[in-house]
């Protein structure tokens, strides 16, 4: 994919949709974003978006080592195993925010957090969720864990730290 | 002259909404002019629009905006790198006669006041247990300044990320995010933050320090053995206001220390004496008993026998 075509996609993360299983094969419509924004301990701000075939486009913004976009290649093979740890979580019936406009599913609510955005679409289906990290509580912990499942599989860290 | 409190809380009181009289704004990617946005923004202030940092707390973000009444706001900066701490505070800290100059980073602004001849550092990256110690020490006072040092890691860089100013009553004045204890909603300007994630640096304006007693000078220098909790230590008491802290006794009376060890401040406060130690922020109140010549000495409240060597 051209880093041009990948940045289209990048800012219309849902405009790619197909209807396929993805038991043993990563659907050709899988994209994955996260994105990361600001806190007051100045937490990195960037964004990836990683595409069926294992592409990965990351974006660093903030407080991150590498800034501007950067594209690259993960494992897609390992992609499955990801869009698995989604549905581990029941991402698609989780609520659409946590900790951000109100603190409906936070146990507790700290002062200072990051703003967490991740989506999913696959198999003609979307999902994007807002998580400000202020929120605790058992989904938001679950929803921090996918999160760096996400980070590790674009090897984000590199570029990061 | 020495630095006036009051004029540095003064400003703040006047800015801590807004931006800074300079009309300057610290951001992540560098300082950048209020006068820009507004030509941008078709927002100049002779029309009435005012430059503002308004906090959503249910999203927990700030945003600069040029507001109006009757009209939209107009953003001229989002929460994703918005960072006008250390500028706002280096402001607060100039309009109190203090001699550093303009900072945008937090520690930039850490080593500029710890290099003035009238700053004392009474703690440093302290986490939050030892820094309520120094805040309830009575030493530091409204107008000095609070260095806030991530040290969890993960999301953020290992460094100083936060500054705020002291205000009194446990709170602080700062931006991003605008706080002002006493003036906005309270429930978060603490001078803590409430976070487990950091730690503490307290650096205190010393210049309008009570000086010490004649009786506090001639008791108080020299070596001291302290005991407590089946513990033993010696201090070094100097007549600058400094003391050494040594786990070994010492060779002679006039034995020195190196630079670089575990060290304090000691303040004069009526007729008592508090150390405040830098690496480990214990408060040590020492009080002159005349009937026994000697001191009563608490450490972290705990009573300590203290004994002055010959």
């Amino acid at each position: 994919m051209s880093l041009r075509a990948a940045f289209v996609c990048f800012l219309f993360p849902f405009a790619l949709s197909a209807a396929n299983s993805y038991e043993n094969e990563v659907p050709a419509d899988a994209v994955i974003t996260l994105q990361r924004g600001a806190c007051e301990r100045r937490c990195a701000v960037y964004k990836i978006v990683i595409f069926a075939d294992g592409t990965v486009i990351y974006d660093g913004q903030y407080y991150v080592k590498r800034k501007g976009l950067i594209l690259s290649q993960a494992d897609p093979a390992m992609l499955l195993k990801l869009i698995d740890d989604f549905k581990a979580i029941d991402y698609f019936n989780l609520n659409n925010e946590y900790g951000y406009g109100d603190t409906n599913g936070c146990a507790a609510v700290r002062t200072d957090g990051s703003i967490v955005k991740t989506s999913i679409s696959v198999d003609g289906r979307a999902k994007a969720i807002i998580h400000q990290h202020r929120c605790e509580g058992a989904i938001p912990s679950q929803l921090t864990d996918l999160e760096d499942k996400i980070d590790r599989f674009a090897h984000s860290a590199q570029w990061v730290r | 002259m020495p630095y006036n409190r009051d004029g540095a809380i003064k400003y703040a009181q006047t800015y801590w909404t807004s931006p800074c009289k300079d009309g300057l704004l610290g951001t992540a990617i560098g300082h950048l002019r209020i006068a820009d946005f507004r030509a941008r923004l078709h927002a100049p202030e002779q029309d009435g629009w005012a430059a503002l940092f308004v906090r959503d707390r249910s999203k927990g973000i700030e945003t600069g905006v040029f507001r109006k009444t009757g009209e939209t706001d107009k953003q001229f900066q989002g929460w994703d790198g918005l960072e006008d701490c250390a500028h706002f505070l280096s402001q607060c800290l100039r309009a109190g006669g203090a001699t550093i100059p303009t900072e945008f980073g937090v520690q930039g602004l850490v080593n500029a006041l710890q290099a003035l001849p009238d700053t004392k550092t009474l703690g440093e990256r302290l986490g939050d247990a030892a820094g309520q110690q120094i805040v309830d020490s009575g030493v530091l006072k409204p107008g000095d300044m609070l260095g806030y040092f991530n040290n969890t890691g993960g999301e953020a860089k290992r460094e100083y990320s936060h500054s705020a100013m002291y205000v009194g009553d446990n709170g602080i004045t700062c931006h991003s995010i605008c706080r002002f204890r006493g003036l906005g909603d309270s429930s978060d300007d603490e001078w803590n933050l409430g976070s487990g994630e950091l730690t503490y640096t307290f650096i205190h304006f010393s210049g309008d320090d009570t000086p010490p007693t004649a009786v506090t000078l001639n008791t108080l220098v020299g070596w001291w053995k302290v005991d407590i909790t089946g513990k033993t230590f010696f201090y070094n008491v100097l007549r600058n206001g400094v003391a050494h802290r040594s786990d070994t006794p010492p060779r002679n009376r006039n034995a020195v220390l190196p630079p670089g060890g575990i060290s304090a401040y000691w303040f004069q406060q009526a007729n008592q004496v508090v150390f405040t130690w830098k690496q480990s922020g214990n408060v040590d109140v020492w009080t002159f008993d005349n009937a026994a010549k000697t001191y009563r000495v608490t450490i972290n409240g705990m009573s300590a026998k203290v004994t002055k060597l010959a």
